[in-house]
């Protein structure tokens, strides 16, 4: 257990002057769904082109399987399957040509595209040109290609990309399916909620730099509940606590606490209306993931 | 290698490539012959054996003008599913080397090109006959013509194979194609032109008495040089590369 399957140290990439991928050490150990989170245009795309090899990093190493990926190029590539930014489709091909095109450079089985024709539902439609289908089957295709070697590692960039909420949802349950087959997969997202519901372990990337890095458990802790306490005067109230080594934050017209615990509230309350303070409102407020998103980048929530 | 040409091929269904086989050899037949007739007795000296003089016109139209041209569209072709559906990143990204990926393309041009040849030499023995050339058919000598006009063409393919991999549209290999197609002809009269791939062809599918060539050793050193610098430099460019 926990053997790391893909490490990265200090993989950085420069394009002229602009540092698109700025030394980012990336931990997979085997089994794990990994999140691999960001908005547009932090690196995600960048980083998983040199992951396979695609571009070369500026600076800094990869290693896949516990081989250097510099060296062994070929041999890591036979155990992933991948999928970067647009699905790739031969559009006067049909969906079972794509994937048989792929069968043969990769000397897979011939059973494995019928395979993996159904496990993305595809299989309906496997007869019909590529270039008539929606960018949701598109989309499941290249998943398909990527899953047609069954690989040990499984690179997914935005594969929910324009899809539609049942299509995302299905995705989202094949996904979490893979890591019980002994797969392990990196998959990116600029969706928070995304990631949330499938990842075990999350990388969140922001300007090229990683500013996080840990289980998915992790960044739900830092929701810690907070108290918002409504006060008619929130200059004096904050005086108050302040007096009696109350740390509070006043945003507006609230102040902040990071206690919640019923006496806490009681004494806090007490505290207040005793000096003279109306208090109008006590409430316990739990961070959103989109909240700690927010600290950790500076950007919207949504990414 | 097999499983490579085999996929190339299969990237190449229904893109009416057939059309284009039989356009391109039609034509240059076409040209030649018309012009063969019409000056028939310009071309034909005494001795002169009518078939050779004929296929010399097809050397002609076909060899700077059509050939480059065909060259240039199937390179392009072979580069173009990979452009528009974003197919070198996937392609690149399996385990195969890069280096097997250009000879696949290079080899299946080539491959194109022999079928355009086949087709070709099928066309003029068959309007010979239709026409009524005289004189015995010399077979094997137009044969071999054919032959050092596939293998002239390979530098010409490695060049347009480098430029259509780089360029993303369709239309930018075949300009460059048709701009440098041009001066062959006269290019062809000039030394230069045993190292120009836009000209190679013609000079090696013409027969010796009709071409401008002193010294066929000379020659085919030239042609290997220019087909093996284009070569190093193909892979190298494409196994280098850093914008999949
Ligand atoms: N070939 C390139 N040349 C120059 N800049 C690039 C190139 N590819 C990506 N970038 C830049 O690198 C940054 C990261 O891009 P990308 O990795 O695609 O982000 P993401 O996938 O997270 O949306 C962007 O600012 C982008 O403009
Ligand atoms: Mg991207």
């Amino acid at each position: 257990m926990n053997e790391q399957i893909l490490m990265t140290n200090d993989l950085t990439k420069k394009y002229m002057k602009h540092t698109s991928v700025d030394g980012i050490n990336l931990r997979i150990e085997r089994g794990q769904i990994y999140g691999f989170l960001g908005p547009n245009g932090a690196g995600k795309t960048t980083t998983i082109r040199m992951l396979l090899g695609l571009i070369k990093p500026t600076q800094g190493t990869i290693k896949i399987f516990g081989q250097s990926l510099k060296k062994n190029r070929l041999q890591i590539l036979q155990r992933i399957g991948s999928l970067v930014e647009s699905p790739t489709y031969y559009g006067n091909l049909t969906g079972r040509e794509n994937l048989e095109a792929v069968r043969r450079l990769r000397d897979l089985p011939e059973k494995r595209v019928n395979e993996v024709l159904e496990i993305v539902r595809l299989t309906k439609v496997a007869n019909r040109l590529t270039k008539e289908y929606s960018l949701g089957m598109k989309q499941r295709l290249g998943i398909a290609v990527a899953m047609l070697s069954n690989p040990d590692l499984l690179i997914l960039d935005e594969p929910t990309n324009g899809l539609d909420p049942s299509g995302i949802q299905e995705i989202r349950e094949l996904i979490k399916e893979l890591p019980k087959a002994g797969m392990s997969v990196l998959v990116s997202s600029h969706m928070l909620s995304e990631i949330d519901q499938m990842a075990t372990q999350v990388g969140i990337i922001n300007n090229g730099k990683m500013i996080f890095q840990d289980s998915i458990e992790r960044l739900r802790q830092k929701r810690k509940p907070l108290l918002k306490v409504g006060v008619s005067d929130g200059m004096k109230a904050n005086e108050i606590l302040k007096e009696r080594k109350l740390k509070a934050n006043l945003q507006g017209d609230f102040l902040w606490l990071s206690q919640t615990e019923p006496a806490f509230v009681s004494e806090i309350n007490s505290i207040l209306v005793h000096a003279g303070v109306s208090v109008y409102r006590l409430e316990e407020v739990t961070k959103t993931l989109e909240d700690i998103f927010l600290e950790l980048t500076g950007t919207e929530g949504s990414l | 290698m097999k499983n490579i040409l085999y996929v190339e091929q299969l990237k190449l269904k229904r893109s009416k490539l057939w059309l284009l086989y039989l356009i391109g050899p039609l034509l240059g037949v076409f040209l030649a012959y018309i012009n063969f007739f019409k000056n028939y007795d310009l071309f034909m000296q005494p001795g002169d054996n009518a078939w050779i003089e004929a296929w010399t016109q097809v050397a002609l139209f076909m060899g700077p003008f059509v050939l480059p041209i065909l060259v240039g569209i199937y390179t392009a072709l072979v580069c173009r599913s990979e452009h528009v559906g974003g197919g070198w990143k996937q392609l690149l990204a399996l385990p195969i080397k890069h280096s097997e990926i250009f000879l696949g393309k290079f080899l299946t041009v080539v491959k194109m090109v022999v079928i355009t040849m086949i087709i070709l030499l099928i066309l003029f023995i068959g309007f010979g006959f239709i026409k009524g050339v005289e004189g015995s058919l010399p077979i094997f000598t137009i044969f071999e013509f054919m032959i050092r006009g596939i293998l002239a063409c390979l530098p010409l393919i490695l060049l347009q194979l480098i430029i259509s991999i780089r360029a993303k549209t369709f239309g930018i290999p075949l300009a460059v194609s048709i701009v440098f197609t041009l001066p062959a002809i006269i290019v062809a009269s000039t030394p230069l032109g045993q190292i120009y791939p836009w000209t190679q062809p013609m000079l090696a599918m013409s027969p010796e008495d009709e071409s401008p060539i002193q010294s066929y050793l000379l020659f085919y050193t030239l042609l290997i040089g220019t087909f093996i610098v284009l070569l190093i430099y193909g892979l190298r460019n494409f196994t280098k590369r850093d914008t999949f």
